[in-house]
């Protein structure tokens, strides 16, 4: 793939066990290529599969392509923490993203494009998403833009929910993600996760009050009537007050780190635009 | 208050809906329903059993006979649900009557029965009319998965909801109740909020339900016993239905099958008072049409009995059409789906079958006037009651249905004993 004159924007998205690319006019995903990443335990020969689907396609796209990045990278680009694949850090993971695609891309965490692409607009308002996956990404968005609370993406599914539970790839014990994780493979209950979701929510609840919390993933978005029972039973557990939290389930569908992504490349590319004018 | 959100695909209907409905369901009892649900799980189901695959029906069921079912569904639910509804200050529809037409290629798809049933749904408030750019919409189709970013070349879609959009507003194109909602690069909370503001200031300050929201019911067939009383016409049936049910309240559910579309058909016939209903209907709509329809009616009716809150522990039917499929042949059209359909109706726990010779019927069908020997004399009768009589023992034999046999000439006293004591009331 080399960068040549298109319209066509570019979103790559980098999960915990899949890679996903698109090319898109409108901002929407549309057609999106997707491939399970391997766990080689190796990061270069994980890499490689990367680059070939990459070098494969001979479409080509405009302005700067932008990478939705589970791990959390350095300024530069290198991979500071990837609790999923804990080998990955220390690989220049832009550098090598840009020898395959002509260009150096633009980045943004998933829980955060996630984010982006669920926010509403209300003015002054905090709108945290958390997804679904392999692991659980999370994000936060205020007027249109994403929140950083240090140099590290929002890694809201690693917050502690159960402080005796399983220890999670991240080094903690009951990170809310390792209860999902269980939920998700048949070990853990219904009641036992949704006990943990409201943790989790009254803990963000008190951070961001009166925020307004989108649940997203596969599993919200497939049964929105089982999702939507979900949510129901969280509710009453976080408590009613004029500072809860609204939650919803999320609008961004499957692929929504890569809507989040188009975002940010629809915006470089207006910005670029104006510098030229 | 109804209203409906009506758009092309993709345009972000379902996802305006949800956030409408929470919105809503702050200050105002809120329903999400859609016209035919029950339909749409009968069409996929014929898909998935008969044709491999629950989309195939889209392709295999003429366009016509989709729409008709589709719609018939919106008729009789919402008078088999309207307590229901009422119970309710909003029902929001994801998507209307509109669709069908939208997506229909002139009047040979939405005929002369499609608009017949059109005109009986009920009224609406207010539609939606979402409005948005075709190559976004497509996209998200694709991005979906949706299965209709499947029937045709991605370069395609963007033209085909662009016609599809054209057609929308042709439709909606004068209608006062319409309010278009653009959605061009807004998103859905920012559309939900437009869409509150306009129903706020039709809605009074605090509804009569509460806060409440609600998804649509699940209608999976009731979990009630279903007891049929079967026999010719004038054997007695909905006498001694009547006598059962009037001496077990509360337990027993006296309940005719199809009622709704009945009714509908026959007010429809008997408008002028020119002509017996029970005749008219029969010079007024085609047979198939009407065959059709009780059939989508039967199955529609069952489903919305459950989750009735006072539903009894018996459903009494005074009839059960589908155990003898007397009128199936009646039916041309997509005959392999109406077969399906049929075959989608439930056993009755125990079929009452009340023999009676022809003669003693014939003799009570007179006795009332009926529309069967004024419309096939004696003797048309007599051997209609035969060939009936005949065909029903047929089937009974041949089917291991719980039968118990009661002579129509005993008195209904006597028979409804006989019924109470076999149904352990």
């Amino acid at each position: 793939m080399r960068p040549a004159p298109s319209d066509a924007l570019l979103a790559l998205d980098l999960g915990a066990s899949k890679f996903a690319y698109c090319l898109s006019r409108t901002g929407v995903p549309g057609r999106v290529t997707s491939l399970p990443l391997p766990v080689y335990g190796d990061t270069v020969r994980e890499f490689e599969v990367i680059a070939r689907a990459l070098a494969d396609d001979a479409s080509t796209y405009g302005g700067v392509p932008v990478l939705c990045a589970a791990p959390s990278l350095s300024g530069d680009g290198v991979v500071e923490s990837w609790p999923n694949r804990p080998h990955w850090r220390g690989f220049p993971l832009l550098t090598a993203v840009q020898d395959v695609l002509g260009s150096r891309p633009a980045t943004v965490g998933d829980g955060d494009a996630i984010a982006l692409a669920d926010a509403g607009g209300r003015p002054g308002a905090y709108y945290i998403s958390l997804y679904f996956g392999t692991g659980v990404a999370g994000g936060i968005v205020r007027d249109h833009d994403i929140v950083r609370l240090g140099p590290l993406n929002s890694e809201l599914g690693h917050i502690p929910t159960d402080p005796g539970g399983a220890h999670c790839s991240c080094g903690l014990r009951g990170c809310f993600q390792t209860v999902w994780i269980a939920w998700r493979e048949g070990r853990a209950g219904r009641d036992e996760f949704t006990a943990n979701l409201a943790r989790l929510v009254a803990t963000l609840s008190r951070v961001f009050p009166a925020c307004t919390i989108s649940l997203g993933g596969r599993f919200f978005s497939e049964d929105r009537a089982k999702a939507a029972a979900l949510l129901d039973d969280v509710l009453p557990a976080v408590g009613a007050s004029p500072w809860a939290p609204t939650l919803r389930l999320s609008d961004a569908g499957v692929h929504g780190p890569l809507t989040g992504a188009l975002i940010i490349a629809r915006r470089l590319r207006n910005s670029d635009a104006r510098r030229t004018d | 208050m109804r209203v409906a959100a009506e758009g092309i695909d993709g345009v972000g209907k379902s996802t305006v809906l949800a956030h409408v409905r929470r919105l809503l369901a702050q200050r105002h009892s809120v329903l999400v329903d859609t016209m035919a649900p029950v339909t749409l799980g009968l069409l996929k189901g014929f898909g998935r059993d008969v044709l491999g695959a629950p989309q195939a029906y889209w392709t295999a069921v003429s366009r016509r006979t989709k729409t008709q079912v589709f719609l018939t569904e919106g008729v009789v639910r919402a008078e088999y649900l309207r307590d229901h509804h009422n119970s309710f200050d909003v029902v929001l529809y994801d998507r209307w009557w509109q669709t069908y037409l939208a997506y229909s290629d002139g009047d040979d798809e939405f005929d002369g029965r499609c608009r017949f049933l059109r005109d009986r749904l009920p009224a609406l408030d207010v539609v939606f009319l979402f409005r948005g750019d075709p190559a976004v919409c497509a996209d998200r189709l694709i991005a979906d998965g949706d299965w209709l970013a499947g029937q045709m070349p991605a370069s395609r879609l963007p033209g085909f909801l662009g016609d599809l959009q054209s057609r929308y507003d042709e439709i909606f194109r004068g209608d006062a109740r319409c309010v278009v909602i653009d959605t061009a690069g807004r998103g859905p909370e920012e559309l939900a909020h437009e869409v509150v503001n306009h129903l706020e200031s039709m809605l009074p300050e605090h509804g009569a339900g509460g806060p409440r929201a609600h998804a649509r019911r699940t209608t999976n067939g009731p979990a009630a016993s279903i007891i049929a009383i079967e026999g010719v016409d004038g054997a007695g049936k909905s006498t001694l239905a009547r006598a059962v049910a009037d001496s077990l309240p509360g337990m027993v559910g006296l309940r005719r099958l199809a009622s709704a579309s009945l009714r509908m058909f026959k007010e429809h016939a008997g408008r002028d008072g020119s002509e017996d209903p029970s005749i008219a209907i029969r010079t007024q709509f085609e047979d198939e049409f009407r065959q059709q329809t009780y059939l989508i009616d039967g199955l529609v009716q069952l489903a919305c009995v459950e989750g009735d809150a006072g539903i009894p522990k018996i459903l009494l039917f005074d009839r059960w059409f589908p155990l003898f499929a007397l009128y199936q042949d009646q039916i041309t059209s997509d005959r392999g789906l109406f077969d399906y359909l049929l075959s989608r109706f439930p056993i009755p726990d125990r079929v009452f079958y009340i023999d009676v010779p022809a003669e003693t019927a014939l003799a009570r069908l007179a006795g009332r006037d009926d529309w069967m020997p004024r419309m096939l004399g004696a003797e048309g009768t007599r051997n209609a009651l035969r060939d009936m009589a005949e065909r029903h023992h047929r089937v009974l034999a041949e089917h291991p249905h719980a039968v118990t046999f009661l002579d129509g000439r005993q008195p209904v006293a006597v028979l409804a004993d006989r019924v109470r004591t076999e149904i352990g009331a």
